[in-house]
């Protein structure tokens, strides 16, 4: 039991990639409404269809719970692109400020270190 | 509107959309034919089911865009605190430097302050070569080699030149060590009562090596009753006046 909360928090947190996400709502959708809709003259079979379209209802249920877990595990989703390439822009200014920094510290002038 | 929104949170509207949207439809489908929509509104809610998959589609490759741009940020952040750590390894380079620098400049500052103090009050080398003399030949660096238990001679300080010093002089008991009191006695008022003047005490500096003084009034006198030996009594003359003669030489 406890490996599998284990397991399972594993997963929320490793990245996914947006390949791996399933949003293929629409043929299950369809598969219901077609079952529905269908006319059946056995009872039985209507009845058996009946099953499979709730099972299907079920599984789309589902299929929209684990989209949305898998939507929560894409990287980099966690702002707009507009803030997102602002950061981006952020941090490149960061890092040639961080550059000239260093570069500036190491032109500054040389010590002799042959006291020390 | 949208634009204000996190990626995430719109895809995440947007599968609610579809969900309830086709949950619309299933509920359409199932009901009674009563209460079923009409043909163009159930058109209407397929076209909406199907704009809104077309818009997660879009945003899910959207979401494929900024995962990429995220994987950038990543190696820049990476690199960020990479030039971080060095910027933290030049900064203590730089503090320990500062310190060194800062101790070698106190030091230097003091050596230039003695001698900004040494050439205000410069001493000759002759000067300094007679006072060195003084002291070897009163035996005050060492004691002379043929020295004896029992010999006056030794180096500083000896019973006589600690009572003939500042310290010595405000009030100490004279303590019998073998000494006559009389000789002490006249000794401390040869330099501290009839100290003659430093005019009168003169040293003479010859070639040969010798240091020669002569102290006006019979002040040597005192000596001379305690010690026997002549070139002893010569040295301790030199001791007994070594305050005053300082005090000449400081003067200068």
């Amino acid at each position: 039991m406890e490996n599998n909360t284990e397991h399972s928090d594993q997963n929320n947190f490793t990245p996914l990639t947006v390949q791996e996400v399933d949003v293929d709502f629409l043929p299950i959708v369809y598969e219901i409404i077609r079952s529905v809709e269908r006319d059946f003259h056995d009872n039985s079979a209507k009845a058996r269809e009946s099953q499979d379209c709730s099972q299907k209802v079920l599984e789309l249920q589902k299929k929209f719970d684990v989209a949305r877990a898998q939507i929560k595990r894409l990287p980099g989703i966690d702002y707009n692109k507009q803030d997102q390439l602002k950061q981006f822009e952020i941090l490149k200014t960061q890092l040639r400020l961080k550059r000239e920094l260093l570069q500036k510290y190491r032109n500054m002038c040389s010590f002799e270190t042959s006291f020390k | 509107m949208a634009s204000h929104l996190s990626t995430k949170d719109r895809l995440l509207s947007l599968i609610d959309d579809i969900e309830l949207i086709a949950k619309e439809i299933i509920e359409v489908s199932i009901a009674p034919k009563s209460q079923k929509l009409s043909a163009a509104d159930h058109a209407q809610l397929t076209d909406l089911l199907l704009a809104k998959d077309v818009e997660l589609k879009k945003t899910l490759d959207l979401a494929e865009e900024q995962a990429k741009i995220q994987q950038k940020m990543n190696e820049l952040k990476g690199e960020v605190d990479n030039k971080d750590q060095d910027i933290h390894h030049l900064q203590r380079q730089l503090k320990d430097a500062e310190q060194i620098l800062a101790t070698s400049l106190y030091q230097a500052r003091q050596k230039l302050a003695s001698i900004v103090k040494s050439r205000k009050r410069p001493v000759s080398s002759e000067e300094l070569i007679k006072f060195a003399h003084r002291i070897s030949a009163s035996n005050a660096v060492s004691a002379p080699l043929s020295w004896q238990p029992g010999d006056p001679r030794r180096p500083y300080p000896t019973d006589l030149e600690m009572r003939l010093g500042m310290i010595g002089r405000p009030s100490d008991p004279p303590v019998n060590n073998g000494h006559t009191p009389s000789t002490l006695n006249e000794l401390h008022r040869s330099t501290t009562g009839g100290v003659p003047a430093p005019s009168t005490n003169q040293f003479t500096w010859h070639p040969s090596g010798e240091l020669h003084m002569s102290v006006g009034g019979g002040n040597s006198v005192a000596i001379d009753g305690r010690s026997k030996d002549a070139h002893t009594q010569e040295d301790v003359e030199v001791m007994s006046t070594d305050s005053s003669s300082s005090s000449s030489s400081d003067s200068q």
